[in-house]
């Protein structure tokens, strides 16, 4: 699975983000808010602080003027008063603590008397204008006259007195009477304000009617020179008015509060730094700041683990889809690998059938199907036969090839609710579980054998092979799957023992063949011991002379039960059972024991051919048994013929002994030449005498020469090789005259005559004799 | 013009009481006033001097009024207007005073001990100081600085440095410095400098002594920077047209030994009183 980059942020992350930033924002939006507003909620209090300060001062010095008035009108009281009045008023002005000097002028101005006459100005020239209009304004009212325009070396000298001038009496037709000037010690003001508090740098003014400064003190003292304010201009009209602005001095700002009295001519102003008022909300101002950064960096840290928490979170989601995908094609694997070994335990790896222990669940299902369906159910066992020795010749690989194609062949023989399995090595078993009778059963397995025994092409080989099977049928022979398979084995036995590509029912009713072979088995040595086997014989004609020159024994079985049987039903029988070897020899003792007794009857002897079983002739005493049996009866070699099959020729045991009976002087004669693999080729390696063409050759040959080729060339052939050749089988006459013009040498079959039992040989050689003449 | 003869009376009547006090006259004295410059916080100054003041009363047999000055020139103006009889005045004042009215005479001065500040004898000195944590180490480094002076007439606060402090600096004094403070008192100055609201004050020493013995300082709260040259100590003085009888009595019980005045003595920290003339104070005059 891909997993999205670490880097980018999902919706949430990015909401939470936005929060914290908006958050952050309006903390500090808050704190913006909120210093501004207390500093302007300080500003705004001191300012009215400043203001009410101001208005104190200001009526304490226009107390001061009243004072000054009440002096001043002791001047005008008398004004014929001697010197000893200015007396009484020098005494008042030492005990006042608040006037230290006073002169006295007329209404032109002109100085009339002065305590300290050093000091006072000889006129008031330079304020009497303002005192004039003032006095239109105010009427007679102590006034602060203006402040002179510093000279240069003014500010050294502090402006230690502050002047009132005190317009007093009656007005005369030049204007005033009197004008005292009286002087204020500043001292005594700044005393009063030494317990303000103004902070360190704040201070008051006293200033003149155009604002010029007259006094400035603080709480230290009177100042001289410091901070330069801009100079306001007081309303000149109003008893009492108040106003402020601020202002910026040496890269400070300024509150700047002032009051001012029109009418007495001042204004007293009180100043102080913006830092100095903000002060005491600074330590708040800084606490709320580092509050405020805490709280940004908690928000920010909060924001920040939040978003890695949730990164965190989503990876671990992510990892845990993944893990659960991976745990989901995991399950899914071993699933499917469960449902592999599942299937592997329960089918056959090889054959892809099922095995025996999945067969034995799926068996016994479907047996107890078919008998709640009332039907019938065959189980049968199969095996092949010869495996062992294909996979001990060939190999595994083909051994295994052979079973793969077993497999399949029974699988298309499966009808849909059959069901097949590999027991292992060669033995397969099916359960047939359709609706099918007894008869249908049989088919199949006739059926199954027959395919099975059909030639199989593995990887380039061609392979014979055949199957011997058992069959069991539910529910007559059992009722549960162990019980049929017993059955099936057991009936698969006795089909193997009745030989190759067998099948046999368990059930021995059924197996009608069978019980014969297997009764005919079970007598075989008890008929060898009664002596039960009887030759007949067939006569061969020469078809130059047309005379009879030998005889084929053919042997039967004189059964006592059956009757006379026929040698394809027992000789099969005897090869698989071993009994071939002993029926053999007691073939060659009847032949010879019947030329033995034709020799006493004084009947022509003719020489007898008997077929030798290859089994018999690969017997390395076989040889000398012969001769042994030949002399024992008194006969001479050439009384005897022996019919070997062309499979003798593949055997060295055989050939040896074909070589040693030809050098005995015993005729050996090819049977069924023609039908098997062999050629001429291998003919030059074994000592024949004669070939006899198989007769499913001869049965071919119509009128036409042309119709038999084979049998023809065969015969020129032999010619060529220096062989007899005989034909077998020979029904007609157009075949007699056939293979006469073909060069055959003899000639056996019906047309000339059939197998008759020995006593019947003289009459028929004189009979046949008669008839030879006839023709 | 009755009224201005009147006026033309009043103007001469210091002339006329001062060719009266020239001769001998009897001294029909009601009551004597008395006030002093307020050096320090005036209230305690005057409960100082109540026990000098019962003695002279007691001596002299008549009511002492005790003026309340406000400042140095209040003290001035009321001696030199005869407004009070007897004053305590700084040198420089004196020196002002007299120079308006040369019939004011110092005659007397207290010889105090010495001290941390101030060698011991009847001199003492104006001190330039600044708090001992400051980074001022020379005068130089004072320019643009906020001084605290004491009272504009004091000898030691103000007119003293006022004349010599700046052939230290090379500056005229009003310019080297950014702010003059005039605190009206040394112990103002010095409050103010305490409190940080100056950078430097001028003072005199013996007063820097006294706030040492009250504790208000220690010994390491200053540094000074600067020392004028020795000024005597603050004379008592009469006004000028005082009859001499009264002056004789006022000197005579002050340059006498008597138990009540050795109690007032060690309230201000005195070794004695000691008599003074105007020649005393005259090496001032060129500084003012």
């Amino acid at each position: 699975m891909h997993q999205k980059p670490a880097s980018s942020l999902s919706a949430v992350q990015i909401a939470m983000l936005v929060l914290g930033v908006l958050m952050v924002v309006f903390i500090w939006a808050l704190f913006v808010f909120q210093t501004m507003t207390s500093r302007a909620e300080a500003l705004q209090a001191r300012q009215s602080e400043h203001r009410n300060l101001a208005l104190i001062v200001s009526e304490s010095l226009k107390q001061m003027t009243d004072r000054a008035k009440a002096m001043g009108s002791l001047v005008v009281e008398d004004p014929e008063q001697e010197g000893d009045g200015f007396e009484r008023l020098l005494a008042l002005l030492a005990e006042d603590p608040v006037f230290n000097r006073l002169s006295v002028y007329d209404g032109k101005g002109d100085l009339l008397y002065s305590s300290h006459p050093d000091s006072a100005p000889s006129d008031l020239s330079q304020w009497y204008g303002q005192l004039e209009s003032h006095l239109k304004h105010y009427g007679l009212v102590p006034l602060l006259p203006k402040r002179e325009e510093a000279s240069d070396s003014g500010r050294a000298e502090p402006g230690w007195r502050l002047p009132f001038l005190v317009p007093a009496g009656e007005r005369d037709t030049l204007g005033l009477t009197r004008v005292v000037l009286i002087e204020l010690d500043v001292g005594y003001l700044a005393g009063l304000l030494q317990h303000v508090e103004l902070g360190p740098r704040g201070f008051i003014q006293v200033l003149d009617a155009e604002g010029a400064e007259w006094m400035r003190a603080d709480t230290s003292g009177v100042i001289v020179g410091g901070l330069r304010v801009p100079r306001v201009q007081p309303a000149l009209t109003g008893r009492v008015s108040s106003g402020q602005r601020t202002f910026e001095q040496d890269g400070q700002r300024f509150q700047y509060v002032f009051v001012t009295r029109a009418i007495h001519g001042f204004t007293v102003s009180v100043t102080q730094p913006f830092d100095e008022i903000l002060g005491p909300l600074r330590s708040d101002q800084h606490k709320q700041l580092l509050l405020n950064i805490l709280m940004t960096l908690l928000v920010g840290g909060i924001v920040f683990w939040l978003v890695r928490a949730l990164k965190q979170q989503q990876s671990v989601l992510q990892a845990l889809q993944l893990s659960e995908q991976r745990n989901q094609q995991l399950i899914e694997r071993l699933e499917g690998e469960h449902a592999r070994s599942s299937r592997a335990a329960s089918i056959d790896h090889l054959s892809g059938l099922y095995n025996r222990r999945q067969f034995l669940d799926i068996a016994s299902q479907a047996l107890n199907e078919q008998r709640r369906n009332r039907r019938l159910s065959a189980l049968l066992f199969i095996d092949l036969d010869r495996f062992k020795s294909i996979n001990d010749s060939l190999g595994h690989q083909v051994g295994d090839l052979l079973l793969q194609a077993v497999a399949g062949r029974i699988r298309r023989m499966l009808g849909p609710d059959d069901v097949a399995a590999r027991f292992g090595g060669d033995e397969f078993v099916v359960l047939l579980a359709e609706d099918r009778s007894e008869s249908d059963i049989e088919q199949w397995a006739s059926g199954l054998t027959r395919h099975l025994s059909a030639t199989y092409e593995l990887d380039g080989t061609e392979l014979n092979s055949s199957p011997s099977i058992g069959i069991a049928i539910c529910p007559r022979d059992g009722q549960t799957v162990e019980n049929l398979l017993r059955c099936a084995d057991a009936a698969m036995y006795s089909a193997k023992k009745a030989g190759r590509g067998q099948y046999r029912f368990f059930d021995q009713s059924l197996n009608l063949k069978d019980v014969e072979e297997f009764h005919l088995e079970q007598s075989f040595a008890d008929a060898l011991r009664n002596r039960e086997f009887v030759l007949h014989y067939q006569p061969q004609v020469c078809l130059d002379s047309m005379e009879v020159i030998g005889y084929e024994a053919l042997v039967r079985w004189h059964h006592p039960e059956f009757g006379l049987l026929f040698p394809d039903r027992f000789i099969p029988m005897a090869e698989n059972s071993g009994f071939v070897i002993p029926l053999g020899m007691e073939v060659l003792r009847l032949a010879c024991a019947q030329i033995a007794q034709w020799q006493r009857d004084d009947i022509p002897i003719r020489p007898v051919a008997v077929n030798v079983s290859p089994i018999q002739l690969a017997q390395q005493e076989f040889c000398q048994q012969v001769i042994d049996m030949i002399r024992e009866h008194g006969l001479k070699t050439c009384h005897l013929e022996l019919e070997i099959t062309e499979t003798a020729m593949l055997d060295a045991n055989a050939v040896e002994s074909l070589h040693c009976l030809k050098a005995a002087g015993v005729k050996l004669s090819l049977d069924d030449f023609g039908t098997g693999y062999s050629g001429f080729a291998h003919l030059e390696a074994v000592p024949v005498d004669k070939l006899k063409i198989d007769r499913s050759l001869i049965a071919k040959i119509c009128n036409s020469h042309d119709d038999s080729p084979i049998v023809s060339s065969t015969i020129i052939l032999a010619k060529r090789m220096d062989l007899k050749v005989v034909a077998e089988g020979v029904e007609t006459r157009e075949q007699l005259v056939h293979l006469k013009v073909a060069g055959c040498d003899i000639a056996q079959g019906y047309h000339l005559s059939r197998p008759m039992p020995p006593e019947d040989v003289p009459g028929f050689l004189r009979t046949f004799a008669e008839a030879e003449a006839v023709v | 013009m009755p009224r201005f003869v009147g006026f033309l009376i009043g103007l001469l009547a210091p002339f006329m009481l001062l060719a009266e006090a020239t001769m001998p006259a009897e001294c029909d004295v009601a009551e004597l006033t008395f006030t002093m410059i307020p050096k320090k916080n005036i209230d305690e100054q005057l409960q100082e001097y109540v026990p000098l003041i019962a003695l002279i009363s007691d001596t002299l047999g008549v009511p002492v009024e005790v003026v309340r000055a406000s400042s140095y020139e209040s003290v001035i103006d009321s001696i030199v207007s005869g407004g009070v009889d007897v004053a305590v005045m700084g040198p420089a004042a004196y020196m002002i005073a007299r120079g308006r009215n040369a019939g004011i005479e110092p005659f007397a001065s207290l010889a105090v001990d010495g001290g941390h500040f101030t060698p011991e004898g009847s001199f003492y000195n104006s001190i330039l100081i600044v708090g001992s944590d400051s980074t001022v180490s020379e005068p130089e480094d004072l320019k643009g600085a906020r001084i605290a002076l004491g009272d504009p007439s004091s000898t030691s606060g103000a007119v003293v440095p006022k004349a010599l402090f700046p052939e230290v600096v090379g500056v005229p004094f009003d310019r080297f410095f950014g702010a003059l403070v005039y605190a009206g008192g040394h112990d103002k100055a010095m409050n103010a400098l305490i409190d940080r609201q100056v950078d430097a004050a001028f003072v005199s020493s013996a007063r820097a002594d006294e706030y040492l013995k009250r504790g208000m300082i220690g010994t390491d709260s200053f540094r000074v920077l600067w020392r004028s040259p020795p000024l005597h100590y603050d004379p008592f003085v009469f006004r000028s047209d005082l009859c001499h009888s009264v002056r004789q009595q006022v000197l005579d019980l002050l340059t006498t030994p008597s138990p009540r005045l050795r109690d007032f003595l060690e309230s201000q920290h005195a070794s004695g009183i000691t008599r003074v003339q105007h020649e005393d104070y005259q090496a001032l005059e060129r500084l003012m």
